[in-house]
């Protein structure tokens, strides 16, 4: 160790750094404060604000610290009246043309050039001209705003998208001192990390239009708590001004998100503050008439004494979960099957409904996030990874920057193609076929790699051959030590969810039930057909989940439904009952992310005074049951394995293929895509980030387009044996033949009709609507 | 002293352009010499007592450059920088419409020394003529197996791909030219890695000028020795001299290095009638002014870096007594200004500061003081920048100010209150409003 080990001395201190360390940082570990712009510990070094300067022996310039190596008795000064006077004439620089307008500028308050400035700053300018001038702010999308005057070109809103987000959103436009921030189309930028820029932004220059003008920083009360939006489950700072949340921000968490949150992290709180909320519980009294607003008291009591009535029968269910704490959904899952007596819960609405058996292996992360950026190879199965669990790829890709080679195996390629060595594209239903011939290939990349995962997503998971592919990926994994299976599925705290014991078949943590329940949809398909007597949704729309017909004859069956939910959605516009209830913003509690760390929520602003905690509903429903349910304290200690959880995952799993019928040669096969901005409840409420979401469109390669007389931007009629709807198409090679890519989370594309159940391979007949 | 044509001795034929007319008056016949019978060692080594030094402006010894590849890599690049941008500058311009295929010989040697196997000839875009011809040449010399594969039987082989850029002054900095080839900005690159080690593609790559490289088979044809009695020690070889500006004559003048100023003048024919010699920028316009004074001075890359000037590509731009170097500051401070890249700030703010203050002089609302503010930007900008641009945006103004600083106080005394320190204008209120809505 001592080899690589430098000796330098900087200010007359003796400091000892390892080899390759910038001389920057070599200044930072003696505490000495040196401004800095354009460098950004997470990008290379760049040199190009030359704000950094110091003086080092034996050479005749003064040298930027930032890019200049730590050499073996270097002997450097930061406070000699040369280095001073040559970071104040930098800084003069940067502010001859930077306005003055800090009483008024978002970043006034937390901006590295104000801090920077008043610290080494000259405090007269020799500038007396005139100032440069652009139109401003000019918009670059529905989230980010450019102010040009305020750009002092530092470069790592653009470094940021060739080193760590990989989308060259942000590119320079024009030269000198006409340079300035664009995108390479001159249309909206196009990412879903662009916050992040914002964040990285030394000045005002990017600035959140969401966030503009609301607050000072100053004003902002912080509390660090989880984003709940994806199964990610970044740490995040909720800044709160008045009882009212103004902005959310990344915290820094080496281990999930580093420094960095998706747009939907950094975006995607607004719905909190909707006006459209729910405030108060409404009843529809006798099942008759319209909904109308009510007292806590009268609502509890009642949905109380429906449960009571109903219990005899046994033909109570409770839907729902993902949106919830954990603690809160083992309370759900306690009131239901202890106060109502049954099993028939479910969290997985409208999503895979394979059971326990059939899984194989339960969803989860075997390395940790932060691990992503330590392999030297990875291969994808059929994961979205960019749409689904956008941080793991800007992890990923610090892999991919230090040469970590990743394979891609599914339905269509996806945004980050450019970045992986190989594509391999095939029509769902073929996942065996493929993966068993390309196995040697897949060898071959993991016997030249170290540390080596698989990812295996949900064109791979939501499959009829599941068991059978898991079955294929551990018997691999058993031979190869230093290789992680990583079973990707999950929408919000849904392992939060399962863990808690809301499902039919399993209990909490997984205890084993006796006499399971029904699923989601048998709980449907059983209130269609025979009768129901209540039914509790959480933080769910089955409405839109599930073909109108089946969901319509299963509602006008079941004599009381209650829907807790933030707003009034389809489903709830239908119950007896609806409570409102406290978004991931105000809750405190417990969220398990993708690879089974125990993520804390706090209330980053005042909950408002009318509104109870799903928990807190759940324990007031109970105390009228006289069940005795109290708040829960996680304390799995036992199953952890630092924060994190341990997968109980069976040794060797059944494998069971089940082949597909022959595919008609006219017919396509569905794969069923997510995606990070789509039309969600909560997203619809987000009046910025709604605006993120593409025009939902099916997409299928050119070939099968071209074999049904389909052009880019026709109206499609789609069909199967349970039902059908239109849909816009887009033509896009980048999907395999004979496979239609399906987009799931828009109203406007109400996929649901589709069938029961929505697995990848379903066939579909694909005509085109006449004009 | 007269003219030496040594590169130019058949730029007057012609069909030079033809490979044929190359090869009847003694072309290709450096190559056919040294492949395969001199190894890429000696080849180096040849280079390297001739004592060619860069014919691009810095000046470098062009053997020991060629020494600093790596010779364990399988990749390396040659790139033939033909960006010539300098104001003032045509000789790469010459030489490729003129004679392209000394180029291509000399290029065909450079590679061979460093054994590149694909060279890039990256051309200014303006270059029309240039560049077909150019284009023309490499296909011809292909199809007589001078490129190709396994030149001559040996086990080398050469590629040649013309480039054109898309017309940035910054581009003919090396790493910038390097980012441009790539498909990137032309903005400098970090040094180190200097390009000889990770350069083009993250590959060794040599960047020669067009003029080096065309002296290189001259060297070896007629041997080190023979090349370094031309010239002065340490200055060997001749120089192509561009003579532009106030003068009878303008055009391309061959000389050894070291010949004076005077000569280059009067084989240029001299002033024009009735005017005197004023002043000149002796290497391109990045370099400090010489004056009447200096008539005598020899024209090599010491003697003039002595004199805190620079040969740079020895492109002398005349001006005679009726140049206003307020006009000459202004004018050329604006070339830098919107030629420099943006990449770093004193360069990007300190080019467009000094516009600022040199057209305020010009138009009658100078300050003594800003003489002062305009010598002490120049000097952190020049001293602080990423790259060479900024170090030589400075001397051309700073020399101005202090050769002919009565010029300046001259304008400024036009100012009713010359002493009076001028106020900052405020940049507000903004002047469009744009819709957010959209």
């Amino acid at each position: 160790m001592q080899m690589n080990m430098i000796n330098l001395t900087i200010d007359g201190k003796a400091v000892q750094v390892p080899k390759g360390t910038t001389v920057y940082t070599a200044i930072r570990k003696l505490g000495i404060d040196v401004p800095i712009f354009c460098y950004q510990d997470r990008m290379p070094p760049f040199g190009a604000c030359r704000v950094c300067l110091v003086e080092v022996e034996k050479m005749p310039k003064l040298q930027t610290s930032c890019t200049l190596e730590a050499t073996e008795g270097m002997i450097v000064k930061t406070n000699s009246n040369p280095a001073v006077e040559g970071r104040k004439e930098i800084l003069e620089f940067l502010l001859i043309n930077h306005p003055l307008d800090c009483p008024i500028c978002d970043r006034g308050g937390e901006c590295p050039l104000q801090d920077q400035t008043l610290r080494h700053g000259p405090g007269e300018s020799r500038f007396v001209e005139e100032k440069r001038h652009f139109k401003k702010p000019i918009p670059l999308g529905p989230v980010l705003a450019l102010d040009r005057e305020r750009c002092i070109i530092c470069a790592r809103c653009t470094r940021f998208g060739d080193h760590v987000a990989g989308d060259h959103a942000l590119e320079f436009i024009d030269r000198g001192f006409k340079t300035e921030v664009g995108t390479p189309d001159g249309g909206p930028a196009e990412s879903k990390f662009i916050g992040n820029t914002i964040m990285i932004c030394p000045v005002g220059a990017l600035t959140s239009r969401v966030y503009r003008f609301r607050a000072r920083p100053w004003d902002n009360l912080s509390t660090n708590s989880t984003c709940t939006l994806c199964p990610v489950g970044c740490s995040l700072i909720l800044d709160s001004r008045d009882g009212e949340i103004m902005r959310t921000r990344s915290q820094e968490n080496r281990e999930v998100n580093d420094i960095w949150l998706c747009d939907k992290g950094w975006f995607g709180y607004e719905f909190s503050s909707n006006n459209q909320r729910l405030l108060q519980p409404h009843i529809r009294r006798e099942g008759k008439g319209s909904l109308e607003p009510t007292t806590w008291d009268e609502a509890l009591n009642y949905l109380s004494q429906k449960i009571k009535e109903a219990k005899p029968h046994g033909k109570l269910a409770g839907l729902g979960g993902n949106p919830l704490t954990f603690e809160e959904n083992f309370l759900f899952q306690k009131l239901m099957r202890e106060g109502a007596g049954v099993n028939h819960i479910d969290h997985r609405i409208g999503g895979s409904l394979l059971s326990a058996e059939e899984e194989g292996l339960p969803s989860g992360m075997e390395i940790t996030i932060g691990e992503c950026e330590q392999l030297s190879y990875a291969v994808l199965f059929g994961l979205d990874l960019t749409e689904e669990f956008p941080i793991i790829w800007l992890r990923l890709k610090q892999a991919i920057n230090r040469g970590a080679k990743v394979l891609f195996l599914g339905h269509f390629a996806p945004e980050i193609s450019a970045y992986l060595k190989e594509i391999i594209l095939h029509a769902p239903g073929d996942e065996l076929q493929t993966l068993q011939k390309q196995l040697p290939y897949i060898k071959d990349i993991a016997s030249q790699g170290k540390k080596g995962a698989f990812f295996v997503g949900r064109q791979y998971l939501n499959n009829q051959n599941r068991a059978a592919i898991l079955f294929e990926l551990q018997k691999m994994q058993e031979s190869n030590t230093d290789l992680s299976l990583n079973i990707m599925e999950g929408r919000g705290n849904s392992i939060g969810a399962r863990l808690a014991g809301m499902r039919p078949d399993k209990g909490y943590r997984g205890e084993k039930i006796e006499l399971p329940g029904f699923n989601a949809l048998q709980i449907l398909e059983n209130s269609a057909k025979g009768g129901w007597d209540f039914l509790y949704v959480v933080g769910a729309n089955p409405a839109k989940k599930y073909p109108t017909k089946l969901w319509q004859k299963a509602r006008a069956n079941t004599k009381f439904m209650v829907v807790q939910d933030l707003f009034l959605t389809e489903t709830a516009h239908e119950a007896d009952l609806v409570l409102p209830t406290l978004s991931f913003i105000e809750k405190s509690g417990t969220f398990i992310n993708i690879e089974g760390r125990f993520q804390a929520l706090l209330p980053g602003r005042a909950i408002p005074e009318t509104l109870l905690s799903d928990a807190d509903i759940f324990i007031q429903i109970a105390k009228r049951l006289d069940l005795e349910i109290a708040r829960f304290n996680v304390d799995m200690r036992e199953y952890q394995i630092g924060s994190r959880l341990k997968w109980d995952r069976p040794s060797k799993i059944e494998s069971k293929a089940l082949p597909l019928d022959v595919r008609n040669a006219e017919s396509l096969r569905a794969t069923f895509a997510i995606a990070l901005f789509d039309h969600g409840v909560r997203m619809q409420h987000n009046p910025r980030t709604v605006q993120l979401a593409k025009e939902p469109k099916v997409r299928l390669h050119v070939v099968e387009a071209t074999k049904h007389s389909i052009f880019d931007g026709d109206i499609v009629q789609l069909t199967t044996k349970e039902g059908a709807i239109q849909a816009k198409v887009k033509v896009d090679n980048k999907v395999a033949l004979g496979t239609i890519v399906i987009p799931l989370g828009f109203p406007e594309l109400p996929a649901h009709e589709l069938g029961t159940c929505l697995v990848n391979g379903l066939e579909i007949e694909i005509k085109k609507e006449q004009a | 002293m007269p003219e030496m044509r040594i590169l130019m001795a058949h730029i007057d034929k012609p069909d030079q352009t033809q490979l044929e007319n190359y090869k009847k008056n003694g072309g290709y016949s450096a190559v056919r010499k040294a492949i395969p019978s001199i190894t890429p060692n000696d080849l180096i080594e040849i280079v390297k007592q001739s004592g060619l030094r860069g014919r691009g402006g810095a000046g470098f010894l062009t053997g020991a450059k060629w020494g600093f590849v790596p010779k364990d890599l399988p990749v390396k690049y040659l790139v033939c920088n033909c960006d010539e941008s300098e104001p003032g500058t045509f000789k790469d311009r010459l030489l490729i419409e003129k004679d392209p295929h000394q180029l291509i010989e000399g290029i065909i040697l450079a590679s061979y020394a460093i054994n590149a196997n694909t060279a890039f000839i990256y051309s200014r875009g303006e270059f029309f003529e240039g560049i077909a011809t150019l284009r023309k040449a490499v296909k011809d010399a292909k199809l007589h197996g001078l490129l190709g594969k396994n030149i001559f039987g040996s086990s080398f082989s050469l590629e040649i791909i013309v480039h054109p850029g898309a017309g940035a002054y910054i581009a003919g900095e090396e790493t910038a030219q390097l980012n441009s080839l790539e498909g990137f900005r032309a903005t400098p690159r970090l040094k180190p890695p200097f390009p000889a080690v990770s350069g083009l593609y993250g590959k060794p790559t040599i960047i020669n000028n067009v003029e080096t490289l065309c002296n290189v088979v001259h060297v070896i044809n007629n041997g080190a020795e023979w090349y370094q009695k031309i010239g002065k020690p340490k200055n060997s070889g001749t120089k192509i001299f561009q003579v532009s500006g106030q003068i009878q004559k303008p055009g391309c003048y061959e000389f050894p290095l070291g010949v004076s100023l005077r000569e280059v003048l009067d084989t240029a024919g001299g002033m024009l009638p009735g005017r005197h010699f004023k002043a000149c920028y002796p290497g391109g316009s990045s370099c400090s002014l010489l004056t009447a004074k200096d008539i005598d001075i020899a024209m090599d890359f010491d003697t003039l870096m002595a004199r805190k000037s620079a040969l740079g590509t020895a492109s002398v731009i005349v001006m005679d007594d009726t140049a206003d170097m307020v006009k000459v500051a202004h004018r050329l401070m604006q070339f830098y200004q919107n030629e420099s890249c943006g990449k770093c700030t004193p360069c990007r703010e300190g080019t467009r500061w000094m516009v600022q203050i040199l057209a305020r002089i010009e138009s009658g609302g100078g300050t003594i003081h800003d003489l002062k503010v305009i010598e002490q930007v120049c000097a952190s900008m020049a001293a602080n920048s990423f790259c060479p641009l900024a170090v030589g945006a400075a001397p051309p103004v700073v020399s101005a100010i202090q050769e002919f600083k009565s010029e300046f106080e001259a304008y400024i005394n036009l100012n009713p209150h010359p002493s009076k320190l001028p106020v900052m204008k405020v940049a507000y209120p903004y002047l469009e409003t744009v819709d957010m809505q959209k």
